[in-house]
């Protein structure tokens, strides 16, 4: 490797680092923390103060940031275990009523959604029978069925919105989210399934039937 | 025999763990002659690429 090489290297790592010091990057950044802190907590405050805690945990130990991912994947990844730390903290702290509260008007949305979906035999019911789905790939091209997968887990139930996340969108083992938020595997089940009951008929009803004109 | 909402809810299971192995052969008959459950595993598959890609994405 030629010296240029080397320094061309270091440079980039630098580079990388300077970012997380330049006051416009780490607005944008800390923009996009925010929202994705939201799809967890409809609490502007919580997001921010979490984000706040990630960018402080980002600046606090960027010289272990190695360069092999890119900055904002090694920021993410810590926000991600803020994320579960506070939601962690939170459950244990929350009062069940408290929650249940705000839970009430989405879990009875849900409960309609389940019970239209199938007849009393079990059978899907017609007006659940679905329409055939685009490819993954198409939807994700289109920056406006972002906007309504957001709005869709937006329109979850706070506790299914975080259990769905931690599942599919963080990745999390099953085991892992059961064991941090205190749930059996049971009551795990029937989050997760409400939450794709849920998110499929949303994503219908706004995004795929429009398509269709 | 399961009924189709027997036979989405473990759709769903499988998604995030292991089965049992009559679970798994429950669905796997059921799938042979339901077009609707087929249609339901589809979208639960693709709800999960959808995820991973609006993780990307952010």
């Amino acid at each position: 490797m030629s010296i240029s090489h080397i320094a061309h290297a270091k440079n980039s790592y630098e580079k990388n680092i300077a970012l997380l010091f330049d006051p416009i990057y780490l607005e944008s950044l800390r923009q996009q923390m925010v929202k994705f802190v939201l799809l967890q907590t409809s609490s502007i405050d919580e997001a921010e103060d979490i984000v706040q805690e990630a960018l402080l945990g980002a600046l606090k130990y960027v010289e272990r940031f190695q360069g092999k991912s890119a900055l904002k994947t090694w920021v993410f990844a810590i926000l991600k275990n803020k994320m579960i730390d506070y939601f962690r903290k939170k459950s244990r702290t929350s009062t069940f009523s408290e929650l249940a509260e705000i839970e009430d008007d989405a879990e009875n949305e849900i409960t309609s959604t389940l019970v239209q979906a199938f007849d009393q035999s079990g059978h899907w019911a017609n007006t659940a029978q679905s329409s055939i789905w685009q490819s993954p790939d198409m939807m994700v091209e289109n920056e406006d069925f972002w906007l309504i997968f957001d709005a869709c887990l937006n329109g979850l139930p706070a506790k299914n919105a975080q259990v769905f996340m931690f599942r599919e969108i963080m990745d999390l083992k099953t085991e892992e989210i059961c064991q941090q938020l205190n749930l059996s595997v049971s009551n795990f089940n029937i989050i997760m399934y409400r939450s794709r009951m849920q998110l499929r008929k949303c994503l219908e009803n706004t995004y795929l039937l429009d398509e269709l004109g | 025999m399961k009924s189709c909402e027997e036979v989405s809810k473990l759709i769903s299971e499988k998604q995030d763990h292991d089965l049992k192995n009559t679970h798994k052969l429950s669905i796997l008959t059921h799938l042979l002659y339901c077009r609707n459950c087929r249609q339901f595993r589809n979208q639960v598959i693709t709800l999960s690429k959808i995820s991973k890609a609006f993780n990307k994405d952010n």
